[in-house]
């Protein structure tokens, strides 16, 4: 696949996504119309009830209010995740208490780190990302952050760096920057802030729920705005769901890929494997104990047990992706 | 009237055309020449390290005169190729020598760090050891750097060939590239260790 072919897919990839993501809230703004317009029929019907000089709404006006309500919702939500999201890979990698690593290093072992990102980037035909080493961390894991490849930042962690062999740790970077060549990392922005979006509304029916129905004093309890938020949350959790399960599904195809291109940058397929049996075999696995980890787990080599969700295929499933009659003992 | 506006609509389609094969063309050899220039970059970074490594080697392998006499040499060939190489980088006899004696460097550095895993005390220095890390990583870059060279010849020349960009290719002033091939029998051949 060349340089064009990569680019049209990736744009025409972000284009399908993107219509998606305005059905799925089309969709959403029509429920909470559904919704409104349910309440407001109810109302009337039940509690014909007409205050002096309270003007009379009638169903247009109700569904307008109703829509441009969502909307304004969605789109602060949107915008304020994209805003989080937009400060770039260095500041990713502070999050998780990176060091950076720069030239002249006096530990060879670092020093070999530096080596194995700069021969990726070549065969990868990328600019040089910046390095940083997760001190802290003793599980084999690695990740990339940034907006593109200008921006881009390799993590990876400490327990890689002493467990895995020259070879291996190439094949985990080389995993890393395919991330990079693909555009998965403006994919994975893109995704996430189009999830919030969608994801926003359930927040905020859960949030009606708790001061409705779980209130201090008996007073500040309103089973009407309860109500109202228990309706609120299923219509949102709807589209959250089957949002989050379109991402996971994504994620796992774009780790397929990632794998399969690390075995043609390397041109070493063992390397890999061996890789990834280490994670299955040591007890330091791929965890990761920093609390920020549901902020990286997407973008990590491996996800640890204690993630959030599944978004990269299983272990074996990958190793016998390269080496099929893998029996499924580490 | 109606035949102009056709004639018309059929010449300003294939003006687009031709101006979205030439804007292709040009993007894909200057990605092809930058790949080249990597793999340049990488090739004067290993001409600069072999002398040091070749220094600090001396002390510990007085037996191995040949084997470090034929590094420099090799090295110096190379640097005299490369230069005549950048005096006529279209010269595609120049290119070619310029890869058959990197191809030999690269024979015979492979065999001097295969020759110093005998010698203990070479291993342990430490000077040593991080111009052995560093000249393997050159190594590795200009592999892959070769390996992504090659893999930009292929697609230009895929799309200077192809049905019907290749009526125009000629006119705009396009040739086929050539790939960075090894020409020499030494690099083909795997490194032998041989265990005393």
């Amino acid at each position: 696949m060349d340089f064009f072919e990569r680019e049209a897919e990736a744009r025409s990839r972000s284009r399908i996504f993107s219509f998606l993501f305005l059905m799925a809230a089309a969709s959403t703004i029509a429920s909470v119309d559904l919704l409104a317009w349910g309440v407001w029929a109810a109302e009337s019907r039940y509690f014909p009830i007409r205050f002096e000089g309270l003007p009379t709404l009638s169903a247009t006006d109700l569904i307008i209010g109703a829509t441009a309500l969502t909307l304004v919702i969605m789109v602060t939500a949107v915008i304020q995740k994209s805003l989080a999201l937009s400060r770039g890979g260095a500041a990713v990698a502070e999050l998780m208490d990176g060091t950076r690593l720069t030239p002249p290093l006096a530990d060879p072992v670092r020093r070999q780190l530096l080596d194995v990102v700069e021969e990726m980037a070549v065969a990868a035909s990328l600019p040089v990302p910046t390095v940083y080493l997760l001190e802290r961390e003793d599980g084999i894991n690695a990740f990339v952050a940034g907006f593109d490849p200008e921006d881009a930042v390799v993590c990876v962690t400490q327990g890689a760096l002493d467990a895995l062999s020259r070879d291996e740790l190439q094949a985990i970077v080389a995993h890393e920057l395919s991330h990079v060549v693909n555009g998965d990392m403006t994919l994975n922005v893109q995704l996430t802030v189009q999830l919030h979006g969608l994801i926003v509304l359930s927040q905020i029916g859960r949030g009606l729920m708790n001061l409705g129905f779980g209130g201090r004093s008996k007073e500040s309890r309103s089973s009407i705005a309860g109500a109202i938020g228990l309706l609120v949350l299923a219509v949102g959790s709807v589209g959250a769901f089957f949002g989050g399960l379109f991402k996971r599904a994504v994620s796992r195809e774009r780790e397929r890929l990632a794998d399969a291109e690390a075995v043609q940058f390397t041109r070493n397929p063992g390397a890999l494997v061996g890789a990834l049996k280490k994670i299955g075999s040591l007890p330091c696995g791929a965890a990761i104990q920093s609390p920020k980890l549901d902020q990286v787990s997407h973008f990590l080599f491996v996800e640890p047990d204690n993630a959030l969700g599944r978004r990269h295929p299983s272990l074996t499933s990958r190793i016998r992706a390269i080496e099929p009659d893998f029996d499924g003992n580490f | 009237m109606v035949v102009g506006f056709a004639f018309g609509g059929v010449f300003l389609l294939f003006a687009l055309y031709a101006v979205g094969v030439y804007n292709r063309l040009v993007t894909l050899r200057n990605l092809l020449r930058n790949a080249f220039s990597q793999i340049d970059v990488q090739l004067k970074r290993r001409h600069d390290l072999i002398p040091n490594l070749v220094e600090t080697a001396k002390g510990y392998l007085a037996h191995e005169r040949q084997t470090l006499e034929a590094v420099i040499a090799a090295r110096n060939q190379a640097v005299t190729a490369s230069k005549a190489a950048a005096q006529n980088p279209v010269d595609a006899g120049a290119l070619k020598g310029m890869a058959t004696a990197e191809a030999a460097l690269s024979g015979t550095v492979g065999r001097l760090l295969a020759v110093s895993e005998a010698y203990p005390d070479l291993k342990a220095n430490q000077t040593m050891s991080a111009l052995t890390e560093e000249l393997t990583s050159t190594e590795n870059k200009i592999a892959f750097a070769r390996q992504a060279f090659n893999d930009g010849v292929a697609t230009y020349n895929v799309a200077l060939e192809k049905f019907p960009a290749t009526l125009l290719a000629g006119s705009f002033g396009f040739d086929e590239a050539a790939l960075w091939e090894i020409e020499t029998p030494e690099e083909r051949e795997p490194v032998r260790v041989a265990f005393a």
